[in-house]
């Protein structure tokens, strides 16, 4: 059944091209101190429209730091980030973006039905009549509480809503965390249709590389608060594995 | 449209997180109404937790309860971290998201308050408590207080909220916000009082005081230590406070959001959002501990100052507070001993206060010149309790002769060095209030030495002398409702309409005036008119002498025999308690020496001659009592059945053998 799923489009069909490489998430020489601790130092990226941006970085590399300052949670101490030209935290900015952290907050009594809704008060692009779709060829009841949902259940189903949102940005934190192979297969299907039938771009910090070979068309190395190219990170790689 | 639809959404998502408050808010109200609505009578203790107006203590006590806790637990979504994610990730401003907030617990706060004290009102005109015309005013007024009082206490506590990382630091702040300003105001007179040897008061320091520290600005502004109710509620003594109170309210608003906008959302090692609200702590709190225990280390000097015992404390004291901050502000007691720069701060501060306190004192307790004062005020505290020589001291004006002849008089006898008294001379408290020409007031402690307290008899006897202190008990004040007569062993509450009140009163005035200072130190009081205010609150008291022949005289038309003292009745035993008093430190310490029962008529009847009662002697060395006795009179009172028993004093000159 999870690999039967399909997505209906809303947006101009595969338009993933057209798009491709057009600078839309700018961030610029960031640096982001905890105290006398530097998490991120100058960190400058580019984040193309219509891609699907994996940042890879071992624990305690910044990533999740970093997509908090792109979606307005932190803020950074120095240095900016642009959404569509627009400086964060410029609602206009915000309004482009759906942010889904690690683990997500919902209300003891939330049921994947009243989630839908709440997101719908704050995204007026929210398709809701996608997310019972999506809900149901994921085989969650819409009525149940999503309290009593496993931890992979839930992943989808905040996928979902993410993907409805209607924002051209989505934000996603650890994505595949603690989800079995078949559900991190479906949720890397419904994160690549997100990009290519809804014309959205997907920003993934994870640390799980060989997902994010599977479905990123762009990848970033993040190691300790700075950014890498990918020779650096290769060169990084072979060492560590020789040490090992 | 579509924004303020959004922001719509998110009243109502941050509402549905709120609703335990509201049932709480509602809750709250809902049963002071109904503990009204079931009273049915007003015990007189609780009158005023049943004010209609803003001095209902309830109401007050709940609108701080509610400031607080609302404050604290406002944005909730600050102490998680999932909860900081959803809400701040959200397509809103960090502005919106605090005006949302603020807007919501405003509504939940300000709408129940008003609802249920416009019942409370309704109920009250019911039960007749009340009358519409009189009292409407004062409740709507108390519902704007109310509301402001609310605003500022939330604010105070979203700041506290704002400046920490956690609840317990958080309430720390708070304590600090809220009662720091008045401990430091406290200290400020302690020190002033140490360096300035004839420091009183300062009316600036009160008037300060008074708007400054957040307790004392919602008492002024609600009125809530008064007596008073509806009509009687003055507007205009509490629009100042008023007003300050709506304007601090707001600035805190603009201050939090400022704040909240600002405040990082993660959680760094330090246990402050801010590094300046980490200084603003520890100098705080370093400024009113190491005054504390220089203040306190100068009870061994007996009330001087001593430069000596203050820079023990402040270089004892500094380290000390200095560490034990450390630990706290950093929860690490490894911390003890670290921020070498802070505690060289901490040092240059301290001495800095210490020496502006020393060097203004030296000038500032200077009894000023005559040419520059317009009236003046004096009181010898020995003739009436503290609280009456405060009175007696803004209603008394000295001018022409009679300033002059006190001016000379406070010269001579107390600011002269030469008549300063010696060590272990008995003396007395003499307070001196200066109103100057150029507008300034001033106030000064003298100790008085006792063999001088007899000249005080000319100032006595002036007319304006008089009138100041008779003006004091305020007897002629509409407030006054009931007089009650008393000679200690029996109480009669009199029962008289307006015109006999006025009456009673002008007599009393009479004989008053007539009273000579040598007629207070040969007589002591045989009975007391106790005058009592609306709402059976508050109470001044008139001591009626035997010299006063025509408050006698209609006390005895009333029926009340005004010379009946102690020995005209039937004493059944006198119990006598002999103390060894040992001066203390702080306190002087008393051990029983010897008890004595006595019951023969001879000896009672020799004994009850020389007794005076307690509460009559207004001074022991004026009355010349015999402080280290404690005598417990048991007497059958008029109509013979009833034994009551009564606390006496006894002459000094009265021979035990």
């Amino acid at each position: 059944m999870l690999q039967a799923i399909v997505i209906p489009l809303d947006g101009p069909e595969n338009d993933l091209e057209k798009n491709r490489n057009k600078a839309m998430i700018e961030i610029c020489n960031i640096t982001k101190k905890y105290d006398d601790f530097t998490c991120l130092e100058q960190v400058s990226l580019t984040i193309p429209d219509g891609t699907v941006y994996g940042l890879v970085g071992e624990n305690g590399a910044g990533k999740s730091t970093l997509i908090r300052l792109i979606a307005g949670v932190y803020k950074a101490d120095s240095g900016e980030i642009r959404i569509d030209g627009k400086k964060l935290p410029d609602i206009k900015a915000k309004q482009e973006i759906f942010y889904m952290p690690d683990t997500q907050y919902y209300e003891k009594n939330a049921t994947a039905l009243t989630i839908g809704d709440f997101y719908k008060t704050f995204y007026p692009g929210f398709e809701m009549e996608d997310y019972r779709y999506l809900l149901e060829q994921f085989g969650l009841e819409e009525n149940a509480f999503v309290d009593s949902f496993s931890k992979g259940m839930k992943k989808q189903m905040f996928i979902a809503a993410a993907i409805c949102a209607g924002t051209k940005y989505l934000l996603c934190d650890e994505v595949f965390d603690g989800l079995d192979p078949w559900v991190r297969k479906t949720v890397n299907e419904l994160l690549k249709s997100a990009v290519t039938g809804r014309n959205r771009t997907v920003f993934i910090v994870s640390h799980y590389l060989e997902e994010l070979h599977k479905i990123c068309t762009e990848k970033g190395f993040l190691h300790r608060g700075k950014v890498l190219t990918q020779k650096e990170w290769n060169d990084l790689m072979t060492k560590a594995g020789e040490e090992a | 449209m579509k924004r303020a639809k959004m922001f719509a959404g998110l009243l109502k998502e941050d509402l549905k997180n709120k609703l335990w408050l509201v049932l709480l808010i509602w809750y709250v109200f809902g049963m002071l109404l109904f503990l009204f609505a079931a009273k049915a009578t007003i015990p007189a203790g609780e009158v005023r937790s049943l004010y209609v107006g803003a001095g209902n203590t309830s109401f007050f006590m709940a609108m701080i309860s509610l400031g607080i806790l609302m404050g604290i637990l406002g944005f909730p979504y600050l102490y998680s971290h999932k909860k900081a994610d959803l809400y701040f990730s959200l397509p809103f401003s960090r502005n919106q998201l605090f005006l949302a907030g603020c807007i919501n617990n405003f509504l939940i706060f300000s709408f129940p308050v008003v609802i249920c004290k416009l019942l409370f009102f309704k109920l009250s005109l019911s039960m007749g408590y009340c009358k519409y015309e009189e009292s409407v005013t004062a409740v709507w007024i108390s519902c704007i207080v109310l509301i402001f009082g609310w605003m500022f206490l939330y604010g105070l506590s979203m700041l506290s909220a704002f400046l920490t990382q956690s609840t317990g630091y958080t309430v720390g702040m708070l304590v600090l916000l809220l009662l720091g300003p008045s401990g430091g105001f406290h200290l400020t007179e302690k020190m002033m009082k140490i360096c300035i040897e004839t420091f009183y008061k300062s009316e600036k320091l009160d008037w300060i005081k008074g708007y400054l520290s957040p307790i004392a600005l919602l008492k002024n502004a609600t009125g809530i230590e008064e007596y008073t109710d509806g009509a009687l509620w003055n507007l205009n003594a509490h629009l100042p406070y008023i007003l300050f109170l709506a304007v601090a309210a707001v600035l805190l608003t603009i201050l939090n959001g400022v704040l909240f906008c600002k405040r990082p959302v993660e959680r760094g090692r330090n246990l402050f959002s801010f590094r300046f609200a980490e200084w603003i702590v520890r100098y705080a709190c370093v400024l009113l501990a190491v005054f504390w225990i220089v203040s306190s280390l100068q009870i061994f000097t007996r009330g001087d100052f001593s430069a000596g015992l203050a820079v023990f404390g402040i270089v004892c004291g500094v380290p000390l507070v200095h560490g034990a901050l450390n630990v706290l502000l950093s929860f690490n007691i490894k911390k003890f001993i670290s921020g070498k720069w802070h505690l060289l701060m901490e040092f240059v501060l301290m001495f800095a206060v210490l020496g502006i306190f020393s060097v203004g004192g030296k000038g500032a307790g200077k009894f000023p010149d005559k040419d520059r004062t317009e009236s003046a005020a004096v009181v010898l505290t020995a003739l009436g309790s503290k609280d009456e020589a405060d009175e007696v001291l803004s209603n008394m004006n000295l001018t022409g002769d009679e300033l002059s002849y006190a001016w000379e008089w406070i010269e001579k006898n107390c600011v002269d060095e030469q008549s300063l008294p010696g060590p272990g001379a008995e003396t007395c408290e003499m307070l001196v209030k200066c109103r100057l020409k150029d507008g300034g007031v001033k106030y000064y402690k003298y100790k008085l030495p006792w063999l001088m307290v007899d000249e005080f008899g000319e100032i006595f006897n002036g007319e304006e002398f008089k009138e100041g202190t008779y003006a004091a008990l305020r007897l002629d004040s509409l407030k006054y409702y009931e007089i009650r007569w008393s000679n200690g062993m029996e109480t009669y509450t009199l029962d008289l309409n307006d015109e006999e009140r006025q009456e009673l009163w002008e007599i009393y005035k009479a004989d008053f005036m007539k009273l000579t200072f040598s007629d207070i130190r040969e007589q002591t009081p045989i009975g007391s008119f106790t005058f009592c205010s609306t709402k059976n609150q508050g109470e001044a008291t008139g001591y009626i002498y035997p010299c006063f022949t025509e408050v006698l005289k209609i006390l005895s038309e009333y029926g009340i025999d005004g010379n009946k003292t102690l020995k005209d009745y039937p004493v059944h035993k006198i119990v006598i308690d002999k103390y060894l008093v040992t001066e203390g430190l702080l306190y002087d310490v008393r051990y029983l020496e010897w008890k004595k029962e006595i019951t023969d008529e001879e000896s009672i009847a020799g004994l009850v001659w020389n007794l005076c009662y307690k509460d009559f002697c207004t001074d022991y060395l004026l009355n010349n009592m015999d402080t280290s006795m404690e005598i417990t009179v048991y007497y059958r009172d008029s109509s013979g059945k009833t034994v009551n028993r009564a606390s006496f004093m006894i002459n000094k000159k009265w021979n035990m053998d």
